[in-house]
């Protein structure tokens, strides 16, 4: 974690300060008392991570100390691991007195990797449910909580995804907590400053670990956390974890590189590969689920196809490589929008080779961002040119 | 069992090489090439230059302890070439290698003969390379389990399954992640504060 201290500049910087008194677990203990004290309604988001996991459970027992009830919300991806499904029905059924199921199975759209053809993936699409990986649970939230005129949408191209959910679900409440399991020890410091940067006033207190939106609030109470830490609680308090974890473990996964994600996602799709030996039923029903799946598990880690770090040997350049993609990109509709993109940025093979995985990941949506810039390895060789 | 010493052998008795089958209900007559599985001279059986099968060189010793310690159950699987008048190897191109000189250096090999065009072949080879199943992560685990349950050391099964110590390891961890971190302590808590006000 980087400490930025407090510079010339006129405008103050908040800085690290580690506490004399208190570890992570007693300092989150009392935040969730000041949460509680703060608020009515409080709504946890679980995925089914570690993280959140731990940070469920440490609301629910304040809850149950003063008999309350809080919302667990989780945003259902329909193509997620049979354990991520087993690990939110065992939160939600934790201390059942206590919950508020909020399980959200409706219609929006994800990115989908692994195809060409289905760019993108319509989970829980109508009409489909014959496909979906599984039934939808009967106490879930099936449908849109808001209307039709009253939804936002923040990019029109990729249509109605998950971060459009969160916030059309989120406006439904006021005045509302939503607690996320987001640790500043997992992010990137600048993105975790980006998130702090102004405090958040809350009764009489100034908190550097949320955020507002509109009439709510998103706060952070495990931001400080370790991954030795959200371990150790899971158990010390006995706690049960998606097996995901376990398997990743046993793959040889260093232990702060397991993930328990959505199995589609750009940066995701490589946990494809070891499904089969994961949850093969899971891996049985996304290949009938979606296209493209047996490719990506056969091909996934191998340097040529998706992760694009060598050039296939038919090609002189990644130029040539890029181009002859674009000439024979299977999905005519949308080939253009590569195109005008590509046409502003520089032509050189680092600029390239990006552009390339863009093609073969069918990223028309821009999630992977190509970092347009002079090609290092040509500075480094006129640099020797001109010292040697 | 018919032994075949050298190539005008085969090629005067390749005429009476018949060909058991069973019955399918949906499909018919199968061939089961199994069946008619001949001992060739080991020197008469080549490699194909296409297959991109890889076997890493701890399967390949894997795959010879599993041909000590099973005998060789599965014929390689082969064409006659008529141009280099020698069997080419479409499955079973690493037990031919084990039979070899640098390994095992077998007399004969056991090999069934197909009559595949160089189409066929190729797309035979891919075939049996890829129709295979994956061992599920969970049950592996079990296996060494049981393993160590049977009193087996963790060397003698790194060799028998023919994975590394640190995998049987790993395998061995019954209660998972968490276990590790039960002597962890906890982080020492911080928070963001303006420059210069006092903290707790």
């Amino acid at each position: 974690m980087i400490v930025i201290k407090h510079g010339e500049s006129d405008w103050s910087m908040p800085i690290q300060r580690y506490s004399r008194r208190l570890n992570v677990l007693e300092a989150t203990r009392e935040r969730m008392v000041f949460i509680f004290d703060s608020f009515e309604q409080i709504i946890v988001s679980i995925s089914g991570g570690k993280d959140s996991t731990c940070m469920a459970h440490l609301a629910l027992s304040e809850a149950q100390r003063r008999g309350r009830k809080i919302g667990l919300h989780f945003l259902d991806e329909e193509v997620v691991y049979e354990s991520t499904v087993e690990q939110i029905e065992y939160l939600m059924g934790l201390f059942p007195e206590n919950v508020a199921k909020i399980w959200l199975q409706i219609e929006f759209r994800l990115t989908n990797a692994t195809s060409v053809e289905d760019g993108q993936l319509i989970c829980w699409e109508a009409g489909k449910h014959k496909l979906w990986m599984r039934p939808k649970k009967p106490y879930a939230i099936q449908h849109r909580m808001w209307s039709e005129e009253s939804q936002t949408v923040r990019n029109k191209n990729k249509g109605f995804g998950f971060y459009d959910v969160i916030e059309n679900f989120e406006r439904c409440y006021n005045g509302a907590a939503f607690l996320v399991g987001l640790r500043a020890a997992g992010e990137s410091p600048n993105r975790w400053r980006a998130v702090v940067k102004n405090p958040v006033h809350i009764a009489d207190r100034d908190v550097y670990w949320g955020t507002k939106k509109d009439k709510n609030y998103s706060l952070y109470p495990i931001y400080d956390w370790n991954f030795h830490d959200v371990w150790k609680y899971v158990y010390d308090e006995g706690l049960r974890y998606s097996k995901v974890y376990d398997w990743q473990f046993r793959k040889g996964y260093s232990i702060n590189q397991m993930r328990v994600s959505s199995l589609i996602h750009e940066r995701a799709f490589k946990s494809i590969c070891d499904l089969p030996e994961f949850e093969p039923k899971t891996y049985n029903r996304l290949c009938k689920r979606i296209k493209g799946i047996a490719l990506v598990q056969e091909t996934g880690k191998s340097a040529k196809l998706f992760a694009c770090r060598k050039l296939p040997k038919n090609y002189r350049s990644w130029i040539a490589f890029r181009d002859f993609l674009i000439q024979t990109h299977p999905d005519q509709e949308r080939v253009h929008l590569f195109v005008e993109r590509y046409q502003r940025h520089l032509t050189n093979e680092y600029v390239a080779r990006q552009q390339c995985r863009q093609l073969l990941l069918n990223d028309y949506e821009n999630n992977l961002p190509i970092d347009n810039k002079p090609d290092p390895r040509e500075a480094l060789i006129q640099y020797y040119d001109e010292v040697l | 069992m018919i032994r075949i010493d050298t190539k005008e052998q085969f090629r005067e008795m390749r005429k009476e090489l018949t060909t058991e089958y069973v019955v399918s209900k949906t499909h018919g007559k199968i061939p089961v090439p199994c069946c008619n599985t001949i001992l060739v001279k080991t020197s008469l059986v080549v490699a194909n230059l296409y297959n991109p099968n890889f076997v890493s060189d701890d399967k390949m010793e894997l795959l010879k302890r599993s041909i000590l310690d099973n005998g060789f159950c599965f014929p390689v699987v082969a064409i006659w070439d008529d141009d280099q008048q020698l069997f080419v190897v479409i499955d079973g191109f690493h037990r031919r290698i084990i039979g070899g000189s640098e390994w095992l250096d077998f007399d004969y090999i056991p090999i069934a003969v197909l009559n595949h065009n160089i189409t066929k072949r190729m797309a035979a080879t891919v075939q049996f390379n890829k129709a295979r199943g994956v061992h599920q992560v969970d049950l592996d685990a079990d296996v060494v389990r049981a393993m160590i349950e049977q009193g087996l050391s963790e060397d003698e099964i790194s060799q028998r399954l023919g994975i590394d110590l640190e995998t049987v390891h790993r395998y061995k961890q019954i209660t998972g992640v968490a276990e590790l971190f039960k002597n962890v302590e906890y982080s020492r808590s911080w928070e963001m504060v303006e420059d210069g006000r006092e903290g707790s």
